[in-house]
């Protein structure tokens, strides 16, 4: 008789067009979106908009912002005959996503310990001030490798004026070393240096960073729609017991624990497809390792399945009506989902939001999967994700059929 | 058919008590029905046909009293809750199905298996007149049609007793009809249907038995005319209606003709014996008491009128 109640649940699903396309075509799109969005923020392709204005266009300043401009971090705006306000316009419009003006009242590039005013202005929209950082850094890096002879000149004036003083022998050598440097860096020959000659990144297991971040979202949205669909589908049972439909089955053999594991099973089944459409679609698209990590990624999608599953019937038999499970499942989902790290990763979140973090099923099946897909690690480190899981479906399916049979002999 | 013999009762209710806080749902209600007939529960809204219902289906403990279905407690042993069949008055279906889907779907939940499955979906097909739009959706069938559909997912395991909730609410005359041939040809496979209703006009077509109640209480039941012929005997119901509420010396004149006002006061009805007669002289003293009377007539009694009877009594 679970089986009956499993298969009114298919066919109800089977019937529903709608109903199908929200379960299983809606969170591959939805993962596509936000596996596009995350993994180019997170790796090499992402972009921010710059806008340049030079008000002094010397040898210095074009040959920096010739070098900027080639960089594959910035997308240049075009600011053919614009001055500063016009600069600022486009920063405010949000056009560009920072504006870089090389003022005319500035200190020259190559008196970087000097005094007046510094010669970039970096013009900027608080509302996105990681792109601040993130142009200081592509200009630090193009100083030094297209700009070395100011660079290293600055450094040479810096150690007269403190340290050293240089002969005029000295001098004149210097002169003519950065003077040639000047000419090669010019030339595109790299005689520059950056940060990047004495920084190698490592990263710690797996396959590159993007594909680290779409596995991580692939896991986020999947269990996100998987307690949306689980939501939803739990509604029948409040729907049914307003229907008359619960009237009958009780009137039957099997009673309420029957109704409720039938619906248990199909929804953990559901949940089950929905995650491998989405993790598919991780491994076709992205490369997310599906193939390699397929044990123990069933693991701990059925347990995932499973918690959603029992959750969603357990908030569905607490309320009384059909409107209120709708409306409660909905609050549920939202707040597990973004405190849990499915809408927003954890790690952008402050302190207190991440510790909340552990109190959801999302951190769990996070935690779970990136163990997996992210530090390569084996079964030992599902052992409490997993069995915190199992611990909620358990106790949230016991929930589920005690207040079924609560609402029912009212 | 039922396997119970035809005198036997199928199902017995015995002294039921039933309180919802201080409100008494249920009081010293005694009921039986045997198989191959009808039973019409009567009664307003509140008069505790829904609770009696909920408890003969199992789902409801009662205070005191016993309830029985083949000599089993619904409550408490499954056993007998097998040998109900629920029929409640909203469509209890699923809406995304097709017909046979419904029937197939509840026959597995009524713990049909195998091939018992596809002859009780053909049989319940069969019965409703469904069988040319088993594979429609339940939305593309008519009213009437899901009302019959309705019905017989409720039969699909042969039940002894099937309790019915309303089984016509919402639908025209014709499907009406469609609906009472659909509940005789069960009664004649020896089923035994206990129905609550507000209808009278059904329950007489119908019901081989009528149970009033009011107020938790069983007023009296019995076959519709022995009933009538209880309160009324051999007289004939006299009706009498006015445009407005009368005043207390027209009510005064009406009462001691022994007539009594319905829920609505411009109409007084009650047994009249004497004939038409007896209605000229009414007719005459009200006439005298400066009262318009807009109608005035005998009928044949019915259910209203010993239901307006009953309640009368009880309060």
């Amino acid at each position: 008789m679970t089986a009956a109640m499993f298969r009114a649940m298919w066919l109800n699903l089977l019937n529903d067009r709608g109903a199908l396309i929200m379960a299983f075509v809606m969170p591959v799109l939805f993962f596509l979106v936000m596996a596009e969005i995350f993994s180019s923020a997170s790796g090499s392709q992402m972009q921010i908009r710059v806008a340049f204005v030079d008000e002094v266009k010397d040898d210095l300043s074009i040959r920096l912002l010739d070098a900027l401009k080639t960089s594959d971090s910035i997308e240049v705006i075009n600011t053919e005959g614009f001055g500063r306000e016009q600069l600022t316009d486009l920063v405010v419009r949000g056009t560009a996503d920072v504006g870089l003006l090389v003022r005319a009242e500035g200190r020259r590039l190559d008196d970087a310990g000097g005094f007046g005013p510094s010669p970039l202005v970096l013009i900027n929209d608080p509302s996105r001030g990681v792109t601040v950082q993130m142009l200081s850094g592509q200009i630090q890096q193009a100083y030094f490798s297209a700009l070395p002879d100011v660079a290293l000149g600055s450094v040479a004036n810096v150690l007269e004026d403190q340290f050293i003083e240089f002969d005029d022998e000295q001098r004149a050598d210097l002169d003519e070393g950065l003077s040639e440097m000047g000419v090669a860096a010019s030339e595109g020959q790299q005689v520059g240096w950056s940060v990047d000659d004495i920084v190698e990144p490592q990263a710690v297991t797996g396959p590159p960073m993007a594909t680290n971040h779409v596995g991580y979202y692939a896991g986020a949205v999947a269990f996100m729609f998987l307690l949306f669909s689980s939501m939803s589908g739990a509604t029948s049972l409040t729907e049914e017991r307003e229907s008359g439909v619960l009237d009958r089955i009780l009137a039957g053999p099997g009673g309420m624990v029957v109704m409720v594991n039938g619906k248990f099973l199909f929804l953990a089944a559901q949940g089950c497809v929905q995650m491998l459409l989405i993790f598919m679609t991780a491994w076709v698209v992205y490369g997310v390792d599906l193939p390699g990590h397929w044990q123990l990624w069933s693991l701990i999608t059925l347990i995932a399945s499973m918690a959603a599953a029992g959750l969603a019937l357990l908030v569905a038999a607490i309320c009384r009506t059909p409107a209120q499970a709708r409306n409660m499942a909905n609050i549920t989902v939202i707040l597990l989902s973004v405190i849990g790290g499915s809408m927003v990763p954890r790690f952008f979140m402050p302190p207190w939001l991440r510790e909340l973090g552990w109190f959801t099923p999302n951190t769990w099946v996070l935690e779970a999967y990136s163990s997996v897909f992210w530090r390569n690690q084996g079964l030992e480190s599902l052992l409490l994700p997993c069995g915190l899981l199992l611990s909620l479906t358990v106790v949230s399916l016991l929930g589920a059929q005690w207040f079924s049979a609560y609402r029912a002999r009212l | 058919m039922s396997g119970a013999a035809a005198d036997t009762p199928v199902l017995k209710v015995m002294g039921a008590h039933r309180a919802f806080a201080a409100r008494q749902a249920l009081q010293d209600v005694s009921l039986s029905a045997s198989s191959g007939e009808i039973i019409a529960l009567l009664g307003p809204n509140g008069a505790g046909k829904t609770t009696l219902m909920r408890a003969v289906a199992g789902r409801l403990k009662l205070d005191a009293g016993t309830v029985s279905v083949v000599g089993l407690d619904p409550y408490i042993d499954s056993t007998a809750r097998a040998k109900l069949g629920i029929v409640p008055q909203t469509i209890a279906l699923y809406p995304a199905l097709t017909a046979r889907q419904n029937l197939d779907v509840f026959a597995r939940l009524a713990g049909l298996r195998g091939a018992a499955i596809a002859d009780a979906i053909n049989l319940a097909l069969d019965r409703a007149q469904l069988t040319e739009r088993a594979e429609e959706s339940l939305g593309s069938l008519s009213g009437g049609m899901q009302r019959r559909l309705n019905i017989v997912v409720g039969t699909l395991q042969n039940p002894l007793v099937l309790l019915l909730d309303e089984p016509t609410v919402g639908v025209d005359l014709d499907a009406r009809q469609t609906i009472h041939a659909l509940l005789h040809d069960l009664r004649n496979t020896g089923m035994s249907i206990l129905m609550s209703t507000h209808d009278f006009e059904q329950a007489t077509t119908i019901a081989d038995r009528v149970a009033f109640m009011a107020n938790g209480r069983l007023l009296a039941e019995g076959p519709v005319a022995s009933l009538v012929r209880q309160v009324f005997g051999d007289s004939k119901e006299g009706v009498v209606a006015f445009n407005a509420s009368v005043g207390q010396k027209a009510g005064r004149i009406l009462s001691d003709f022994g007539l009594r006002a319905t829920s609505d006061e411009r109409l007084w009805s009650g047994p009249v014996t004497g004939g038409y007669q007896a209605l000229d002289a009414l007719e005459k003293e009200l006439k005298e008491a400066g009262v318009h009377v807009a109608e005035i007539r005998l009928r044949d009694p019915g259910l209203d009128g010993v239901f307006m009877h009953l309640t009368e009594h009880a309060s």
